[in-house]
């Protein structure tokens, strides 16, 4: 049998095992591994390896995962409050801008109808810069508010 | 079938997206009892150091909350998480060295000055006569070469993901696959013959 063939085969049997090869590939591999004792023990050799990278099982502390799972609840218990943190001052300028810009004409209609100053400036705060606030924290994080339906605490990650 | 299976991972990788974009408690535990084990063994094979590998599985847990919504579920969520693991693994290791040597060394320097120092934890772990044999090849072999045999031999990775956690194009992945493959094959031959 040329050398050549011994060669080939024993590339064929590292790419069988690393990427795959064809059936056709397969087909000559496996007939000239049934005449090639060399070859067949190289093949059994490979196979042995495989077989020994399956059959290493390293010690591990059993309470490891709930040591994560409790920290995982721990730091997605900050989370909120973080976001919030960063959320509201954002809302509270947004919000700013769009009063100033609305309080000129808030001021004429008060004016035309004739309510006193304090009551349209309350009825502003209430119907005005509130729900103005609110929705543009809806828009902007609209995270912020849900919470996670499957939990059973109503807790959210 | 193939189409069925692959259909089968895509629907798997686009739950887990969803359930770490809405921070699924529940779900997020299922995943850290699913993957505890992948991750410890893998941090092992790449740092040789058990307590660190125990550290790293948690710093990458939080890290995984972290970066969820970074997580599209296009492709396998195996990748992923092993590249944030390996990250992680080797900036420790960078901090470490960095305490005797100020320049920043590579990847693999870095991961090469984590197995040096420590005795091997495979010989602890080998649980057949053949792996007795291989364990010793297995410590004295470079980490990245363990990296690649691992990934494509027990998290069933392809070449392609492999080159994405190591960092690395997919020929140097492959030869690197080769040659582990080849210095364990003769440790294992030259471990019979003596016996």
């Amino acid at each position: 049998m040329p050398f050549e063939s011994h060669e080939k085969a024993r590339r064929l049997l590292d790419r069988a095992a690393v990427e795959g090869i064809s059936p056709e590939e397969q087909r000559w591999l496996h007939s000239h591994t049934a005449q090639c004792a060399e070859c067949a023990g190289y093949a059994e050799l490979s196979q042995r390896v495989l077989g020994a990278l399956d059959a290493f099982a390293f010690d591990f502390d059993p309470a490891g995962p709930l040591r994560v799972q409790e920290a995982l609840r721990r730091r997605a218990a900050l989370a909120p409050s973080h976001r919030l943190a960063k959320a509201v001052p954002v809302a509270i300028g947004l919000t700013i801008v769009g009063s100033l810009a609305m309080y000129q004409p808030a001021a004429w209609l008060a004016g035309r109808w004739s309510v006193a100053a304090p009551a349209w400036q309350i009825a502003f705060a209430a119907f005005w810069f509130l729900p103005s606030m609110l929705l543009t924290l809806l828009l902007l994080f609209p995270g912020l508010f849900l919470r996670d339906g499957s939990s059973g605490d109503g807790e959210t990650l | 079938m193939v189409m069925a299976f692959s259909q089968g991972l895509e629907t798997e990788a686009r739950t887990i997206a969803l359930a770490l974009q809405r921070k699924d408690p529940e779900f997020l535990s299922r995943l850290v009892a699913q993957y505890h084990y992948r991750l410890l063994r893998y941090l092992i094979h790449l740092t040789a150091r058990p307590e660190l590998a125990e550290d790293l599985v948690q710093e990458t847990w939080l890290h995984v909350l972290e970066r969820a919504a970074q997580y599209n579920g296009r492709s396998r969520f195996e990748p992923w998480i092993f590249s944030i693991a390996r990250n992680l693994a080797i900036d420790d290791l960078r901090r470490r060295m960095a305490v005797n040597n100020p320049a920043p060394p590579d990847a693999e320097r870095v991961l090469e000055f984590a197995a040096s120092d420590t005795q091997s934890p495979f010989l602890a772990a080998a649980k057949s006569e053949d792996a007795v044999r291989i364990a010793a090849a297995m410590g004295a072999l470079e980490p990245i070469y363990r990296e690649a045999l691992l990934l494509r031999f027990q998290e069933d990775l392809s070449l392609e993901e492999i080159a994405q956690v190591a960092g690395a194009p997919v020929s140097t992945v492959s030869s690197r696959i080769y040659r582990g493959l080849a210095m364990l094959r003769s440790q294992l031959e030259g471990s019979t013959h003596a016996v």
